[in-house]
């Protein structure tokens, strides 16, 4: 009996002493993951090429956040993709690289890429793992070449280190560094906002009557490309904006020569809009009050590749255009701004 | 003796399977691909060479994608080389030599292989070995290899320096720039034997004026136009 007795206290403590081993290493993993979703579609990234680790995900944003990428190692990823903009380079039209270079375009938001079939506002790169060579060897951007920066972290002894626990030991290749960098990047997931607390009936998904307004006008007018709950249907459309002359950018149609393609650039996602202006593939309107007189207050420039969802008018009162930048600002993730598992070390 | 037994039906059923599971009958072919312009050898940078248009050319660059490779023996199979993707550069002696490994011992018929990179590897993200996109031969901004490039200078092109670049990739219709080429073996040549190419890169010049032509560095109708015309660059020779 006695015997017995001892038998099921040791039991009783090994597993509690399990629990404890699972209960700090859940702590100590401060790496962030990706996470589906309920009810979204399946994503787009095929993570049977790339399995998330706990080592890759973290050398990802080590990576992510390091200027060492660029030519002269003053910027980083992170600097035109910051975090508490969703990701984006709030304030700037366009962005700038090392030495002050500006690009063409707006530093698109950093959301929910697994779902993105096609990258850049003309969906020229086509995976998200070969996406990272553009920023890298772009002269307006890091002005590096893909080799010298894998160089450099070949002589790194902590990414040396870093690379090994992360994919096992041998030379830092490009593939490694850019699968390492995609680990982290399909980690960045919004799906806390009000409104996805809204559909899933969860509390803090209270909305306003003109929030839901919002949404109802949102759903019959802006919806057909900005579809829920990606808010972006993943095509490619003319949104009626007159071509920039400083720019001459015909979007698409660099990519594909077809002229059907011309002016026409990737539907982006509307989540935590709020915080990423300025908007539109060259940060042309500052305000979301501009982009609404846009599509709904005669902005609209015909054109033959005109998006067919534009061409007729969308007719949306003073009032109405409100609801829908009051349903819009529901789309504000604030655990995803500020997820400390997303911040660098 | 049940034990005795059981083994001896065992070796016996395993001498008569042995050489069906393990065809052991394999063995090594070596492709040797010699870069060549006409009938010389290419030597980069410092020899000019005169085009079937007359025009002299130096050449200071010459890379391309041999893939899939599938050898067809007399008796109707194949071999199809595993992982076969193959970096050939004029520049580096050790890429002219491509090692087919456990190769079935048959006579080989014909020899068939792509130039260029096909579509599932240019939408696969990042790789490695022959397709590091750190070689120079991957477009970053219209994701994809290129599949095929010369550089140098002619005196006809009316380009800066009068150079002339032909980076020739693109994997999306209506400008698939991937070429399927098929190349008869003699009855002479037998497997284990080494088979000997050229890539001759005259041929790239066929059909383009490089007066008004002096690059090509984007998918489209002319980098499909020039893949046609290089598509005859290789042909098999007698191994010397």
């Amino acid at each position: 009996m006695k015997n017995r007795l001892f038998f099921r206290w040791i039991l009783v403590t090994a597993f509690a002493a399990a629990a404890t081993v699972g209960f700090v290493r859940e702590w100590a993993d401060t790496a962030p993951r990706f996470v589906r979703p309920y009810g979204w579609p399946k994503p787009h990234y095929d993570f049977s090429k790339n399995k998330q680790t706990e080592a890759g995900v973290t050398l990802g944003r080590a990576l992510f956040y390091d200027p060492v990428l660029s030519r002269d190692s003053t910027i980083s990823c992170a600097s035109c993709h910051l975090q508490y903009t969703g990701f984006t380079h709030v304030d700037h039209a366009v962005s700038h690289g090392i030495e002050g270079r500006k690009g063409t375009r707006n530093a698109p938001v950093l959301i929910d890429l697994a779902w993105n079939t096609a990258f850049h506002w003309d969906g020229g790169v086509n995976n998200l793992e070969v996406q990272a060579i553009n920023p890298i060897e772009h002269p307006a951007e890091m002005d590096n070449s893909l080799a010298n920066a894998v160089a450099r972290l070949n002589r790194s002894p902590r990414y040396k280190e870093a690379f090994a626990a992360a994919f096992g030991k041998g030379e830092i290749t490009s593939q490694r560094m850019l699968k390492a960098l995609a680990q982290f990047t399909v980690s960045l997931v919004s799906y806390q906002a009000k409104y996805d607390k809204y559909t899933r009936h969860e509390a803090g998904g209270e909305m306003t009557p003109q929030e839901i307004n919002g949404l109802r006008l949102f759903r019959a007018h802006c919806a057909a490309c900005h579809q829920e709950p990606l808010f972006t249907n993943n095509a490619f459309a003319n949104n009626g904006l007159p071509i920039d002359a400083d720019y001459n950018d015909l979007g698409r149609y660099h990519i594909t020569l077809n002229p059907a393609d011309s002016s026409v650039f990737k539907v982006p996602t509307l989540r935590n809009i709020e915080h990423t202006y300025p908007y539109m593939h060259d940060g042309r309107f500052k305000k979301l009050k501009e982009v609404l007189n846009h599509y709904a207050g005669g902005g609209i420039h015909p054109s033959t590749t005109l998006a067919p969802a534009l061409r007729t008018p969308m007719l949306l009162s003073p009032e109405e255009k409100k609801d829908v930048i009051a349903f819009l600002l529901t789309l504000t993730d604030k655990e995803f701004l500020y997820n400390k598992r997303f911040m660098p070390r | 003796m049940m034990r005795t037994r059981l083994l001896t039906g065992l070796g016996a059923w395993g001498a008569l399977l042995w050489p069906g599971l393990f065809p052991c009958v394999a063995t090594d072919v070596a492709l040797r691909v010699v870069p060549m312009f006409g009938s010389e050898r290419l030597v980069l940078d410092e020899r000019p060479y005169i085009t079937a248009t007359g025009d002299t050319v130096t050449v200071s660059t010459f890379r391309c994608y041999l893939t899939q490779v599938v050898l067809e023996f007399a008796d109707g199979t194949h071999y199809t080389e595993p992982d076969s993707y193959h970096l050939l550069d004029a520049e580096k002696e050790e890429s002219w030599l491509i090692v087919l490994a456990n190769v079935p011992d048959k006579r080989i018929r014909s020899l068939s292989l792509s130039i260029g990179v096909d579509s599932a590897a240019s939408v696969s993200g990042a790789l490695g070995g022959d397709l590091d996109p750190i070689l120079g031969m991957y477009w970053a901004w219209n994701s994809g290899y290129i599949n095929a490039k010369i550089e140098g200078n002619s005196p006809r092109c009316q380009s800066a320096k009068h150079a002339f670049e032909f980076h020739i990739g693109g994997f999306m219709p209506p400008f698939q720039t991937l070429r399927r080429i098929s190349l008869p073996v003699d009855t002479g040549v037998a497997s284990g034997a080494t088979l000997s190419l050229e890539a001759d890169i005259a041929t790239w010049f066929v059909g383009t004026d490089l007066a008004t032509t002096s690059s090509v560095l984007v998918p489209g109708k002319a980098a499909a136009v020039m893949a046609d015309a290089y598509k005859r660059m290789l042909r098999l020779v007698p191994t010397p």
